[in-house]
């Protein structure tokens, strides 16, 4: 190499450094733990898609409202002041009946909800020990064509890739239309899947469909699992949707989730086919906390489905003989390596997680085994170790995942058929 | 006297909220409009926003939120509709009442034609009307566009490309391996690897 051309590639190398330097002082990676922040919470992403009108914003304030309070759980969820004062005055628009509903979501007000999730540890002091990011955004961006000079759908692809897990809003309301025999119907729930679909094929993250203003499908089945077997038999006529379910079964977490942000008691059809208050409705949702309780167990799970099974035995039994190592240690290594080995599917997990994730993956090996009746006596043993020498804050942490996995398992107890794909 | 441009943003009975009336100087990137309007008070006080195009426009719009009573969505829902001035530049203070009066008429009238045809609608441009209204300068420079660097990031990875290849493939340099450097210590026309081309001339020793 002569001493130009060697001048010549130095200087272009160096440009490059310097201009990517540049890029990265500009653009801060939303990886990097903030410096004095809370680095220890970890904070999982949730993008939820959903045409307009399917009732996004509604399952929303119902949510937060649910479980904006202990109410029975072992956790509460909490937000900054300002969105708290959002969510209660939407869900108070909602609740009276001498109000109307809530105007739809303008695409100019994208939102970013904080929710942290709470709960005591053993020494009765209060944890954040999630935070859950859930994007609420105008259905327009979804369905509509982008208007010339948008940038916003461009964002929302953005979010999606970087989510940790999605939440499909199917209109409840379109399903009714559709098993009424209305093509109305059928055509807008077929567009609405046929714009998430696209979306989320391409992205292999946790999904839960959430079937909104399922009070309107009460007469189609007495019983509750065949009302929503008919409900998946007829979303899997859509061939987007059944691809979704049949090619990614076996590696992606896919729930059906009937909820219902007022219940059955609250609001009826008028004859123009839009939603009326009751003079004296009884408000009562329900299932609106199953797709937040969904995010956290679903993304360990699919950490799990996607990991090589003869990998992921060895790993165990790398724990198995780590018998130098305090159990704390042990499961922070688990926990990295299974993060390292699922990188590009949970690529926006903090590796400062590794602890977590390590507990998480050897509880839910340890559920999977007693349900096959190969029942691990050492993985136990060594969680129950590890368990005496956890921090209060890690303690409450594994509570509040257990009780998570909990809510979904009810469900799925109550109604097979709401899970979809990714069956353990 | 300054000029402003009406302008609204809407959303329909099927379709949802969307530019319907869109000043001319912004008429082929207007989705700005739609992204940057959020609703105030129905009746409140008008909001002043800035708003820069993709190309970089500056400008700034005054509006009102007005409930449209007389139609509601498909799912029973009240419908609004944001409609006022915009003007280029930048200025916090908004136009007098009767300049944002003025934006009315064409609002409503441009709604109504949205109405009529919501799947294939396009935002109608505005004209500009003479207003009062105070403050900024009425052309603002325009940013650097957000294209340019990775213009200048897309060129440097060329010039790499470039001149890695030119490098590699340049006439003269055989990629195989020579003999060691010491042969050509011992005759100087002799070749010191065999040429990869049928070239019979000896090759030439640098």
């Amino acid at each position: 190499m002569d001493l130009i051309t060697l001048a010549l590639v130095a200087a272009v190398v160096l440009a490059v450094v310097l201009l990517t330097r540049r890029h990265k002082r500009r653009r801060p990676s939303p990886e990097t733990p903030t410096p004095g922040g809370d680095a220890a919470v970890p904070t999982f992403r949730v993008v939820t898609l959903g045409p307009r009108g399917s009732g996004k914003t509604l399952l929303l304030a119902s949510m937060y409202h649910q479980m904006q309070t202990w109410g029975g759980r072992g956790f509460f969820l909490a937000a900054p002041r300002e969105q708290v004062a959002l969510l209660n005055h939407w869900f108070t628009e909602v609740e009276d009946p001498g109000r109307d509903w809530p105007a739809g979501t303008v695409t100019a007000d994208t939102r970013e909800f904080t929710f942290d999730v709470r709960t005591r540890g053993r020494s009765g002091a209060l944890h954040t020990v999630f935070r859950l990011s859930y994007l609420d955004y105008a259905g327009a961006l979804l369905t509509q064509p982008p208007e010339p000079g948008s940038t916003l759908w461009k964002d929302l692809d953005d979010r999606i890739e970087q989510a940790d897990a999605l939440i499909a809003v199917i209109d409840g309301h379109r399903v009714r239309q559709w098993l009424d025999g209305r093509r109305e119907g059928q055509m807008g729930l077929q567009h609405a899947l046929t714009a998430m679909i696209s979306r989320m094929l391409v992205v292999e993250k946790p999904i839960t469909f959430c079937i909104t203003k399922y009070d309107l499908l009460r007469d189609i089945d007495a019983d509750e699992d065949g009302r929503l077997r008919t409900v998946r038999k007829l979303l899997m006529t859509n061939q987007g949707f059944r691809d979704l379910v049949n090619e990614h079964a076996g590696r992606r977490v896919v729930r059906l989730v009937p909820v219902s942000a007022v219940g059955p008691a609250f609001a009826e059809l008028d004859e123009s086919g839009a939603m009326t208050k009751l003079p004296d409705g009884l408000l009562e949702p329900t299932n609106v906390d199953v797709p937040l309780a969904a995010v956290v167990p679903d993304v360990f799970e699919q950490i799990m489905l996607r990991l090589d099974q003869a990998k992921l035995a060895a790993e165990f039994d790398r724990l198995r003989r780590q018998t130098r190592r305090s159990p704390g240690e042990a499961f922070a290594d688990l926990g990295a390596t299974l993060i390292r080995s699922t990188n590009r599917v949970i690529g926006a997990l903090n590796p400062l997680y590794a602890s977590l994730v390590g507990l998480a993956a050897a509880d839910l090996v340890r559920r999977q085994e007693e349900n096959a009746a190969t029942h691990d006596a050492y993985v136990t043993r060594l969680l129950d170790e590890a368990e005496a020498h956890l921090e209060d804050f890690q303690l409450a942490q594994r509570k509040v995942i257990r009780e998570f996995r909990s809510r979904v398992d009810v469900l799925e107890g109550r109604l097979s058929s709401s899970r979809l794909g990714g069956t353990p | 006297m300054t000029r402003a441009w009406p302008i609204a943003v809407a959303a329909g009975r099927r379709r949802d909220y969307s530019t319907v009336l869109t000043p001319e100087i912004i008429s082929t990137e207007y989705g700005v409009l739609a992204e940057s309007l959020s609703p105030g008070p129905v009746g409140g006080a008008p909001r002043v926003r800035a708003v820069t195009t993709a190309s970089g426009v500056r400008l700034t719009v005054a509006y009102r939120t007005h409930a449209l009573t007389a139609v509601r969505d498909q799912q029973g829902r009240p419908l609004l509709m944001m409609y006022g001035l915009a003007r280029t530049g930048t200025t916090t203070s908004p136009p007098s009442d009767a300049d944002l009066d003025r934006a009315w008429d064409p609002a409503i009238a441009a709604y109504e034609r949205f109405l009529a045809g919501e799947e294939a609608f396009a935002a109608l441009p505005s004209r500009a009307v003479p207003t009062d209204w105070p403050g900024g300068g009425t052309v603002s420079p325009a940013p650097e566009r957000p294209g340019l660097r990775t213009g200048i990031a897309a060129l440097t990875a060329a010039v790499v490309v470039v001149l890695v290849g030119w490098f590699l493939l340049r006439p003269g340099d055989d990629p195989r391996p020579c003999l060691a450097r010491t042969t050509a210590t011992v005759d100087a026309t002799a070749p010191t690897c065999t040429p990869t081309t049928l070239d019979p001339s000896p090759p030439a020793v640098r």
